[in-house]
């Protein structure tokens, strides 16, 4: 790769980055509804768990990072340099995981109930106010980080402000506690019913599928390390002042103690990032809503039955009215409202990272691709998606048809045991010896792919069922 | 007046957590006056110590740059805000200005929320001062 300098790292509480994407990707239905769930079914000691996730998830998140800010390209690109096929598989999962519409659905119902508007008709607008919004935007990156970063920042202050509210403190101590019982599980979620719902909410612990790999192309845009010397995405508007992407990135010289020194620093912001905005945050959104799910099954001895029964809809609205019958109506619409937020902002992010990661690839790796502009390549894909979907909301399944919903679980599943893979293989061929990942790390991601592949096929070969 | 300005944001986004509040309380169909009470108690306190945290980083009194000193702000702020919130709402409602029962609980469960309460904060605050800088310096230009 060329040589280029590294630009100065920012100071590590310059809170503003891509890592309001993860977030905004992330904190999703896991942490809303899947483990609120499982700690209502088997107590609050099932968290070591959701730790042990979400733990693995920031270290995954570094070392995505590691790539990404060391080389400017995206982990596709890393994937490409290791062995081409790895990429089209990622390309090919995308397709068939992320054009489904379904992941709109819960924000749009909860939307529903509170504004009485149908939820196909928000949701079918919504998509278009998405793809207008970002063809229209100079840059993209920059709308869309300030855009979700207001959105996160609320839903953030207020969960903590509706926590302080309705728990207590008991709810809470055995919830925090209960992150601590490893080695808990019990005979009842070693059961065909069970298990492959755990494996999935395990898996679903903070970004799943395959977010974390779309972090690399938003760290890229952000101009985070290497990053900087790579012209961002722009939307269809302003494609035409996009500057000419490089064919490939850059590299810093590992052998200058001061660019070593200033690699350090990127690696101190990323990691404050990782630690305190996307552990922290993912943390106190689920220990919030399990205190709230607690706090409602107490009111409402069938929100109980309903949230086990795994009616989502039905449990969700029950979650709503058991707070509205223990706090006023005010905390029953708050919920719902902090559904439709982390709706919208997985569908915001969603699909830009969608859109991103498929133009990057197509980019870089099919032949002619380069006589368009990456802004058009982008363009192309998101107005893809949203006609697609609109389709989709208006005459299909939305979750995707259902004979398929089984491989599209276990795909999504795979492709993070194989994101491992690629990781400890980019990172420790490709990258130079001084800014390698330490033994500790590479042991935490093999850990990682052994995990996540191993739960899989356990699943599958012991129960017959991919991950639920 | 120049060193004000720095306490802006962080009233603001006090102030916005009272009004969200409030806000949805109100279009729930809560009584008006409950509504009012939850956005000035809970509003104001809120903002009177978001204000307070940037003059407090301003004059050079609180470290910036860190998370740690937010947090140990907000430790002791955030559960004095709710307690000035739970006290008021009594009053108002009931005529009988009353603590929380188990206060020593109370103040531990909050203390222990205000750990994510500072982290948004912080999140919002450095977004808004941004903001501030960036029509601030625009405006300067122009002139």
């Amino acid at each position: 790769m060329p040589i280029r300098k590294l630009p100065d790292a920012p100071p590590s509480i310059h809170l503003l980055g891509p890592t309001v994407f993860l977030v905004a990707l992330g904190v999703g239905m896991g942490e809303s509804y899947m483990w609120p769930r499982l700690v209502l079914v088997f107590g609050p000691d099932i968290r070591w768990l959701f730790l042990i996730g979400v733990t693995l998830q920031a270290v995954v998140m570094l070392e995505m990072a590691r790539y990404a800010m060391a080389t400017g390209e995206s982990i596709f690109f890393g994937a490409a340099r290791v062995f081409k096929p790895i990429m089209w598989f990622f390309f090919v999962v995308a397709v068939l995981v992320y054009i489904w519409p379904g992941h709109l659905s819960a924000g749009a119902a909860a939307l529903e109930k509170i504004t009485g508007i149908p939820w196909t008709v928000s949701a079918c607008v919504g998509l278009v106010l998405v793809g207008i919004l970002f063809s229209l935007a100079k840059v993209i990156y920059n709308l869309l980080e300030n855009l979700l970063s207001i959105l996160i920042g609320l839903l953030v202050v207020s969960t903590a402000v509706v926590a302080a509210m309705v728990g207590t403190w008991s709810d809470l101590t055995s919830t925090v506690t209960g992150m601590f019982q490893f080695g808990y599980f019990p005979a009842q979620a070693m059961s065909p019913e069970w298990f492959p719902i755990i494996v999935g909410s395990i898996a679903f612990a903070g970004p799943s599928g395959m977010q974390q790999m779309w972090y690399t192309l938003h760290l890229r845009d952000s101009g985070a390390g290497m990053g900087a010397h790579i012209p961002k995405v722009r939307g269809l508007r302003h494609a035409g002042d996009e500057e000419k992407m490089p064919s490939r990135g850059f590299m810093f010289d590992t052998e200058d103690s001061a660019e070593l020194a200033k690699w350090k620093g990127w690696r101190r912001w990323v990691t404050f990032d990782a630690l305190l905005l996307f552990w922290g945050i993912t943390m106190l959104v689920t220990v919030s809503f399990t205190v709230l799910a607690q706090s409602a099954s107490r009111t409402s001895p069938d929100v109980k039955a309903l949230i086990e029964s795994g009616e989502r809809e039905a449990a969700l609205n029950a979650m709503s009215d058991a707070f509205a019958s223990a706090g006023g109506p005010v905390l029953g619409a708050v919920f719902l409202g902090f559904i439709a937020l982390i709706g919208l902002n997985a569908t915001l992010g969603l699909f830009d990272s969608f859109s991103r990661g498929q133009a990057d690839m197509t980019y870089h790796f099919v032949p002619g691709a380069k006589k368009f502009r990456m802004s058009h390549l982008y363009a192309g894909f998101l107005w893809g998606v949203i006609t697609f979907g609109i389709l989709i909301l208006l005459f299909g399944p939305a979750d995707g048809p259902g004979a398929i919903l089984d491989v599209l679980a276990f795909l999504s599943t795979f492709a993070m045991g194989a994101y491992c893979v690629v990781l400890l293989l980019v990172n420790n061929r490709m990258l130079p010896k001084p800014i390698r990942p330490k033994l500790i790390t590479n042991v935490i991601i093999g850990f990682g792919a052994v995990f996540y592949l191993g739960m899989l096929f356990f699943s599958l070969f012991k129960f017959g069922v991919v991950v639920g | 007046m120049t060193q004000f300005r720095e306490g802006i944001p962080g009233a603001f986004v006090g102030l916005a957590a009272g009004l969200i509040a409030g806000g949805l309380a109100a279009l729930v169909g809560q009584p008006l006056g409950w509504a009012l009470v939850t956005t000035v108690a809970l509003g104001l306190t809120l903002g009177a110590f978001g204000g307070a945290f940037g003059l407090l980083v301003a004059a050079g009194r609180l470290p910036a740059g860190r998370f740690a000193p937010v947090a140990l702000y907000w430790l002791v702020a955030f559960p004095l805000a709710r307690l000035v919130h739970e006290v008021t709402v009594g009053l108002v409602l009931t005529g009988q200005a009353r603590l929380p029962s188990d206060l020593a609980g109370f103040l531990a469960y909050q203390g222990i929320v205000s750990l994510g309460w500072a982290i948004g904060f912080l999140w919002l605050h450095e977004r808004v001062a941004l903001r501030l800088r960036q029509s601030r310096s625009g405006a300067a230009a122009a002139r």
